[in-house]
């Protein structure tokens, strides 16, 4: 069980060797010897081979920004998408319930990117949008403005392609 | 604590003799162990890699918490069943470390046969659940099986431990608020179907995956109706419609992924006693124990050499030191944890007995969990012993031993004959692991013993029939009775009929140990209390 | 004096001149965008109005609501700050009209600095130096033009924009070629044949003089700031006094500045700027009419609060400072804090300010409008900050703005911060070797030195903050920790 990341922009892997005596980690080819303690906190003092290093760290968008000695460090962790909490790899999207179509917001060929709008339904008096809950392609869009669907009706597919984070 | 002085001479024959001759039974554990793990039809590999599967070990491996250990058990079961189709008994199973929690694993190996269940791989995942029972151990299932070999269903099916145990045991482990995770890799069909049914928790890769009661065959032959696999029982089917499965996965490594997600979900439970103090690597090298086993079944050896290069620090407070000597007891630390050890340093007479009952008694009155080091040949007969109540004698450590509420672990290093195999918690008494070094014998008696008194007993019939001894006869009986002693005493034997958790390369004893207690001290055994002592 | 001043500003300028209006006593009214109710010049101010805008910038740029509110909230004076409507000569008119005081120049100064064509005409009028150029269609003209201002000459086509078509003429005898390509690409493209010419001045330098002009008819200039390092034609790093500028052309360059000043009888402060050659010749480029983004270094070295100027000439007190009694002391050095990527051609990033950590020491001043949580978004300007030291020499000023950046921890959003301290590090920068190509000559010389101990530290401190990898790291049980990696 390995972490893919990358530090400015260079690709690496880092993986736990070790606990005892002390924490060893494998980062890319090379094992580091860690003193730290378990804390998520901003301001951090580890002890990395031996050396001690104290700075900041944060959540920098999608990135983790690390400043250490006057240089601040930019590392991104590869996630793997996760079925928990979302649909990856979902080809399509099928009505939870009857309703009807209010609005169309995609259409066939286009790119999407997660949160993206897809529909406006409404069923029970209720309206919802339905979003893309992942990059995608739109292969097609099966209902159209005031279209009334079943529960089950097939709304929207996607195109096949490789999920990311593999 | 003292620390145990080791009167080994790591230059004198007999050691170096014995070193060679355990070294050699080490090393050929680990070749069949290598076999039986990796030695498999190519177009068997080739299948599960076109399919995009990983294989068995492989997800193992990239479940657990890297830098962990992995106990596994059993690893040579069925190796001298089923003329060796069923390596390992086609699955995995063993203790390792998922999300920082301690979980069973229990893997189906789709490279023999499709994961077909033979009788011993039903044994071997039953034993592996009752362990999940006994120690209240959550389970991670990796399911990837065809389902019970038909042919053999006789064997399988019909009776107490077998399939249905698996799932009864599923049923319980839920009931008891042990969790349970299935990772459906591959199908899950039949009573295979159940293993994710009825875990708390499952994953289902897309593609793959499936889980269904009667697979295509079986529905073409019954209804004759044409279905796909993934259309019978599929991710999307069972993630959307029928409720089956809860989280569909893209691949194995999401699939993985997910599930160590569930798993750091988990709540921690206390153990039962905690350790007692910090951990102390043994002074004395473990790596000597090849030289102290004998090379000869019917050689003893000191029990305190072996104590020594399995404990903390190699530290032992004995018991009664000069009293009932065949019997070594006293109090040592392992990992942490307190432990009360009983090891055979020779035959067990009236007073090693009573000794060993005592000793029992301490360790649960001061809920001390128990490590039985066996080496032994058995109770003292003969009309001396009798008179004195060896057998009552005997009685009261098997009393005193069933009884106990406390985790016992049980190590057969050399040999485990008579009842002895009873007084030391052999497989019978529900010891919580149990394992045997590879030069371990187990029998009801020694082969010459039984040779012996076979003889002995076919003697006494020709002389009631009025009938000559045939010296003929009487040879061909005691070698037949010699040979099949020799084969079925053996520890693959043993280990190939699931009467142990595994073979134990000796140097790997503390470890296995230590994965063993940590779990069983999760949960005592039951109530404290005895049955009738005869005095 | 004013009583209450509002500033018709955001972040930095405003958090600086609400500082000053403390100091003097003055009160201080605040406006702000909805987007900008946590940003720190609104909690500063003694009073803050909320704009109604639906974009941002326009609640800064809404003349006739912060005419309104200044009316409304009292105040008796607006200090536009810099950028926005600082050189709008409409709204110091409405300000003015609406019987305020506008705390800058007058309107008609505004108007006149601000159209390119007639400063440069008024400039060239009153002895100042510009530089020669001609547009022209005709050829021969051109070239009768053309060798009048020599070489090496910069033509383009007069229509294009940018720096599309641009060809430098380094003697006489290639002109004629290039200008016919140029005429046939101006024709080509853009429809128009006629061609542009300017003298051509490689590794250029830019160099501004301070001025503060009173209502007495008074000016003194400031001295002057080297502002030659830029990066997409704005300043990064600016500095006072110029390094290796002879004395003459210092003397000749606020000599410049201080009588195109009084030719226009400048009130408050403004900027001249100039362009140098590395011969020591200069042209007239523009005034900025209003306070500059790096007027601190000026404060710096001659100790002196320049708002605070600004606020009592706007007031009608004669200047305080006599021309005979400024001399700079010491070398001031500013770096302009932005968010954006350096490595990623200075694109604008956004973000969330979630660690601000203003660096201490002696001299060190850090001018900031920003605060923890406060999200950066395209809505404004990239700078977040300024930065300014202040040392006895330039190498002690440099010294300081390193470890001042060093010691700056801005985490949240990417910043610029490590490539300006790889700036003030550079040794063409600590030799004063500077011109407005400067960035892009040194590029190579100015990108991260890889130091892979300090990397792998900081991907271990990063890691160390996912949940799954310190539960890995921190949450395994014994015995399984001790034991390791192990299989039996």
């Amino acid at each position: 069980m390995a972490h893919r990341m990358q530090t400015d922009g260079v690709d690496t892997e880092a993986e736990i060797i070790a606990r005892r005596p002390r924490l060893r980690v494998r980062l890319g080819g090379s094992e580091h010897v860690v003193e730290a303690s378990p804390s998520a906190g901003e301001r951090f003092s580890i002890r990395v081979d031996g050396v001690r290093y104290e700075g900041w760290r944060c959540v920098a968008g999608d990135d983790l920004q690390v400043r250490v000695n006057g240089h601040t460090y930019t590392v991104h962790f590869v996630r793997r998408q996760h079925a928990a909490g979302g649909a990856a790899g979902q080809e399509e999207i099928r009505a939870s319930m009857p309703g009807v179509v209010v609005a169309v917001h995609a259409a066939a060929g286009q790119g999407v990117r997660t949160g993206d709008k897809l529909l406006t339904l409404e069923s029970m008096k209720l309206q919802m949008t339905i979003v893309a809950a992942h990059e995608a392609v739109v292969a097609q869009v099966h209902v159209t403005r005031e279209r009334v669907f079943e529960r089950g009706a097939l709304l929207v597919s996607f195109a096949r392609q490789e999920l990311a984070g593999t | 604590m003292k620390r145990i002085e080791s009167a080994v001479r790591g230059n004198s024959a007999e050691f170096r003799r014995r070193y060679a001759h355990n070294k050699a039974l080490a090393a050929q554990l680990r070749a069949r162990q290598e076999a039986a793990r990796h030695d498999r039809p190519a177009r068997d590999l080739e299948r599960l890699s076109k399919q995009g599967k990983l294989l068995p070990r492989q997800r193992l491996e990239r479940l657990l918490d890297p830098g962990t250990p992995f106990l596994e058990l059993s690893s040579l079961a069925a190796n001298l069943a089923y003329a060796g189709e069923s390596p390992g008994a086609s699955c995995l199973t063993g203790i390792g470390v998922v999300s920082g929690r301690e979980v069973m694993i229990h893997a189906d190996d789709p490279t023999v046969k499709g994961g077909a269940w033979y009788p011993l791989t039903i044994k071997k995942i039953v034993r592996a659940l009752d362990i999940a029972v006994e120690n209240q151990l959550p389970v991670v299932h990796l399911c990837d099986s065809a389902g019970g070999q038909l042919q053999l269903q006789s064997a399988l099916f019909p009776d107490r431990y077998m399939a249905g145990r698996i799932f009864r045991n599923q049923c319980m482990l839920s009931k008891m608020g042990v969790k349970q995770l299935a990772l459906v890799f591959g199908h899950c069909t039949a009573g295979g179907a159940y293993v994710p049914a009825l875990s708390d928790y499952n994953v289902i890769v897309r593609g793959t995956g499936a889980v269904f009661l009667g697979g295509p065959p079986l529905v073409k032959a019954a209804t004759g109706e044409l279905v796909s696999a993934d259309d019978l029982g599929g991710a999307d089917l069972h993630t959307r419609v029928s409720g089956t499965c809860d989280y569909p996965a893209a691949d194995e490594d999401q699939a993985i992924s997910i599930g160590r997600e569930i798993v750091a979900q988990w709540e921690r439970k206390p153990k039962w006693r905690g350790p007692d103090q910090a951990i102390e690597a043994p002074l004395l090298d473990a790596d000597e124990l090849y030289g102290i086993i004998p090379d000869d079944i019917k050689q003893t050896f000191e029990m305190r050499e072996v104590i020594g290069r399995v404990v903390d620090g190699s530290r032992f407070h004995e018991y009664k030191p000069d009293y009932g000597t065949t019997l070594v007891c006293g109090f040592a630390h392992l990992w942490g944890y307190r432990l009360g050890i009983l090891g055979n340093n020779g035959i067990l007479f009236n007073d090693s007995a009573i000794k060993g009952a005592h000793f029992i008694e301490l360790c649960n009155q001061n809920n001390t969990p128990m490590l039985f080091l066996q080496n032994i040949t058995g109770y003292m007969v003969g009309r001396e012993y009798e008179k004195a109540g060896i057998t009552k004698d005997g009685a009261k450590m098997i009393m005193a031993q069933s009884c106990s509420h406390v985790p016992k672990l049980t190590v057969m290093c050399h040999g485990s004959f008579g009842a002895g195999n009873y007084g030391m918690c052999g497989r019978a008494f529900d010891g919580r692991f149990l394992f045997g070094w590879p030069n371990h014998q187990i029998a009801v008696m020694g082969g010459e013993q039984a040779a012996g008194t076979l003889a002995e007993v076919k003697l006494r019939q020709m002389e009631r029939a009025g009938m000559a001894a045939d010296p003929q006869v009487m040879r061909q009986l005691r070698e037949e009775t010699l040979k099949a002693y020799e084969e079925q005493t053996s520890a693959y034997y043993s280990t190939s009929e699931l009467w142990d958790d595994g073979i134990l390369d000796p140097v790997d004893t503390r470890n296995a140990l230590g994965v063993a207690l940590s779990v069983a001290m999760n949960v005592p055994q039951g109530v404290p209390g005895n049955g009738v002592f005869r005095f | 004096m004013f009583k209450r001043v509002l500033i018709a500003n955001r972040g930095e300028i405003a958090c600086r001149i609400i500082r000053t209006l403390k100091s003097l006593g003055i009160a201080s009214v605040a406006v702000y965008h909805h987007e900008d109710r946590s940003a720190p010049h609104v909690g500063m101010a003694d009073q803050a109005v909320l704009l109604e805008a639906d974009v941002p910038t326009a609640a800064y740029l809404d003349q006739a609501q912060l005419v309104d509110v200044a009316r409304r909230t009292g105040a008796d004076a607006v200090h536009p700050g810099y950028g926005f409507l600082s050189e709008n000569a409409d709204f110091a008119e409405g300000v003015t009209t609406a019987g305020l005081t506008f705390i800058g120049p007058e309107a008609h100064t505004i108007r006149l600095m601000g159209d390119k064509i007639r400063s440069r005409a008024f400039a060239a009028e009153h002895g100042l130096p510009v530089a020669p150029s001609v547009i022209e269609a005709d050829a021969a003209r051109f070239t009768a033009r053309a060798l009048e201002i020599g070489f090496p000459l910069l033509i383009k086509a007069a229509a294009g924009g940018g720096g599309k078509g641009i060809r430098i003429v380094r003697r006489a005898a290639e002109l004629t070629d290039n200008l016919a390509t140029a005429a046939a690409e101006a024709t080509r493209y853009f429809g128009d044949a006629r061609v542009y010419a300017e003298r051509y001045i490689e590794q250029p330098r830019h160099i501004e003089v301070q001025i503060v002009g009173d209502s007495h008819g008074d000016v003194v200039h400031l001295f002057e700031r080297e502002c030659s390092l830029q990066r997409r034609y704005q300043k990064i790093v600016e500095e006072s006094p110029a390094p290796n500028l002879p004395a003459g052309v210092r003397a000749a360059l606020c000599e410049a500045a201080v009588s195109l000043a009084r030719a226009a009888r400048y009130l408050n402060a403004g900027t001249v700027e100039f362009v140098l050659a590395p011969g020591g010749e200069f042209y007239f480029l523009e005034m900025n009419t209003r306070l500059q983004v790096e007027h601190a270094v000026t404060e710096c070295v001659l100790g002196l609060d320049l708002v605070a100027e600004q606020l009592r000439i706007a007031a009608g007190a004669p200047l305080s400072l006599k021309q005979e009694a400024l001399a700079p002391r010491g070398h001031a050095i500013e770096c302009r804090i932005c968010a954006e990527e350096p490595e990623h051609d200075f694109r604008p990033a956004t973000g969330r300010v979630a660690v601000l950590e203003p660096p201490r020491g002696p001299g060190v001043r850090f001018d900031g409008g920003i605060r923890v949580g406060q999200a950066i978004t395209p809505a404004f300007d990239s700078m977040l900050a300024k930065l300014v030291v202040h040392g006895a020499t330039r190498a002690e000023a440099a010294g300081r703005m390193e470890s001042a950046l060093a010691g700056l921890t801005l985490l949240g959003v990417p910043t610029n911060i490590d490539y300006l301290r790889r700036v003030v590090m550079h040794p063409e920068f600590l030799a004063g070797r500077l011109h407005t190509g400067f960035l892009g000559a040194h590029a190579a010389g100015l990108t991260p030195v890889a130091k892979p101990a300090e990397a792998a530290a900081a991907a271990i401190a990063a890691l160390l903050t996912e949940p799954e990898f310190s539960q890995v790291a921190f949450e395994v049980p014994e015995p399984h920790a001790t034991i390791g990696h192990w299989r039996n």
